[in-house]
């Protein structure tokens, strides 16, 4: 089980990295082509809208897109807006200036860029889109989780699965014994035969116990007709 | 001894005088910003002078920019009047989306947003002034209703051309004027939806709902600038005297056409009033006073019957008529 749960968690880590990546990298196309006319058109909400959505959909950790059109309005090389998580995993905006968001960003687990260009090759601006490790740490929890939930039932079925089968071919058998050799008559030897089932150890030694017990029951006849014959003997001897 | 209530009202009206200038010194410097979507619209034309003259009164100092309709002078006017170090800013943005990022960058500025009409997408802002779309359609509807009971039209139709109903207020306008059909028992034609405002889309639309439907009563514009168009293709279509037009919000040649019964009447919004609003909204708030969230104006329907008695009321706060 413990083999089985590091290879699983060994293929989910990699499995999980590649659809982030692939995730990532999707998104960063689909935002790239739809903002080039957005950039354009200084339709500066409808962009930041889209990157909520991609957002929402996608489970990202972040989007932030540098706009130079709205740079040269804002007189700053880009215009610098997007969206973040907040720690409860709420979409907020990002704001350049404020040094968590930063940070927060440059920790991406995985990040990836890239130019917006327009039909004549001029720079527009440019889109990062940074992917959490938070799905993928969840993705591992889930596995280790999931192993010890496993272990753990697997282990209660293992007891019980014992334990009924000690019943059965152990306990139960002993019993039957116990109850055989209670029930005797006025020598103290018992009336009636073990049954005979159970494990074959049980099995072997109700047999032999019934030997015994039928070996004891044709001794102690013998002995009471001879008994019986000597004081016969004795009382017609004068 | 008992003062005279001469000398009583002197001494009221000496406080309100010296409240009332404590008031204009203490704005003596402030400055407000209107970004406007295109002045060229006389809509937003009279709104301006509603929030000029309010800013008067209080003794601000107000810059105008209008962006002409295009989003980049748009962004650059948000960009230049808070660069200016204005304190307060009303907007009557472009497109409702626009609006969002003209209240982002307010915000990062730190400058208080009354929007005046269109709306946002969101962000933050101290008041939204709009129109009340769908009582005023409700109210032009029921004029409409009535008239054509009147002249034993009720089992006629009634067309539609609308602006985009992608917008909210367009929305909002054809769910009261179909309300008040409803109610009325008069059945809809058919809806166009306005893409490019031209004359010659509005003459098409007209044209085509006549020639669809004989049995058309009535074509309802959402709109006032280009009642010329669908007044021709009634004309031109030879039933100028079966179909009535009536219209959304006003020209100043409606003063004429409506008492002459050219136009059955038009739902007028009040831009004027809508901009002394904004004002007094903005100043509130900078004097630390709370104010509503959303006020919504009443639109007033505009028939035969009550343009003399609201004429007053028309010229300043519709057409912004003020002299």
């Amino acid at each position: 089980m413990g083999l089985q749960a590091a290879f699983s968690y060994s293929m989910t880590r990699q499995q999980q990295i590649e659809e982030l990546q692939e995730q990532t990298h999707k998104t960063l196309q689909t935002i790239r082509q739809n903002t080039i006319g957005l950039i354009s058109a200084y339709a500066v909400n409808e962009y930041e809208q889209l990157i909520h959505n991609e957002m929402e959909l996608h489970n990202h950790f972040a989007i932030v897109i540098r706009d130079y059109n709205m740079g040269k309005i804002t007189g700053s090389d880009a215009y610098v807006s997007g969206k973040i998580r907040d720690e409860s995993g709420a979409i907020i905006d990002f704001e350049p200036d404020n040094a968590h968001h930063a940070r927060l960003f440059e920790d991406c687990f995985h990040i990836e860029s890239d130019d917006v260009l327009d039909n004549e090759n001029v720079h527009l601006g440019s889109i990062s889109v940074c992917a959490s490790g938070r799905s993928l740490e969840a993705a591992l929890n889930d596995i280790i989780v999931h192993t010890l939930i496993n272990a753990g039932v697997i282990a209660v079925l293992m007891i019980l699965t014992l334990f009924a089968f000690i019943r059965h071919f152990v306990l139960r058998p002993l019993s039957e014994i116990v109850n055989v050799i209670t029930e005797s008559d006025e020598d103290g030897i018992p009336v009636g035969n073990i049954p005979l089932h159970g494990s074959r150890e049980i099995f072997a030694l109700s047999g032999s116990m019934n030997n015994m017990i039928a070996a004891i029951k044709r001794s102690r006849i013998i002995l009471k007709r001879q008994k019986g014959a000597l004081h016969t003997r004795r009382i017609t001897t004068p | 001894m008992p003062r005279s209530p001469l000398f009583s009202s002197i001494c009221l009206a000496m406080l309100l005088l010296a409240l009332s200038q404590a008031v204009q010194a203490q704005n003596q410097g402030a400055r407000l910003a209107y970004l406007v979507s295109d002045t060229r619209i006389p809509f937003w034309t009279i709104m301006a002078r509603g929030i000029e003259h309010k800013v008067q009164g209080l003794n601000y100092q107000l810059d105008v920019y209008s962006a002409h309709n295009e989003p980049r002078r748009e962004l650059e006017n948000t960009v230049k009047a808070l660069n200016s170090g204005i304190d307060g800013l009303i907007v009557s943005p472009t497109t409702s989306s626009a609006c969002a990022t003209i209240l982002k960058l307010a915000a990062q500025a730190g400058v208080p947003v009354v929007i005046a009409d269109i709306g946002t997408d969101g962000g933050d802002y101290v008041s939204y002034i709009s129109s009340d779309n769908r009582d005023g359609a409700y109210q032009i509807g029921k004029v409409l209703a009535h008239h054509l009971q009147k002249r034993g039209w009720q089992d006629g139709r009634v067309g539609i051309i609308a602006i985009p109903q992608k917008r909210l207020n367009g929305q909002a306008r054809t769910a009261g004027f179909m309300q008040a059909m409803r109610e009325a028992g008069i059945n809809g034609a058919t809806i166009r939806q306005q893409v490019d405002f031209s004359y010659a889309e509005t003459y098409r639309y007209s044209r085509e709902l006549i020639d669809l439907f004989a049995d058309l009563r009535a074509i309802w514009l959402q709109g006032s600038d280009r009642y010329q168009a669908a007044l021709d293709a009634i004309r031109d279509s030879g039933r100028d005297k079966e179909i009535l037009l009536i219209t959304f919000d006003a020209e100043p040649v409606f003063l004429d056409l409506i008492p002459q019964g050219t136009l059955v009447g038009s739902a007028m919004q009040q831009p004027y009033l809508m901009g002394l609003h904004a004002v007094e909204l903005l100043h509130d708030h900078l004097g630390g006073k709370p104010v509503e969230k959303h006020l919504q104006l009443p639109i007033l329907a505009i028939s035969a019957d009550n343009i003399e008695h609201k004429l007053p009321m028309i010229k300043r706060n519709v057409l912004g008529i003020t002299d």
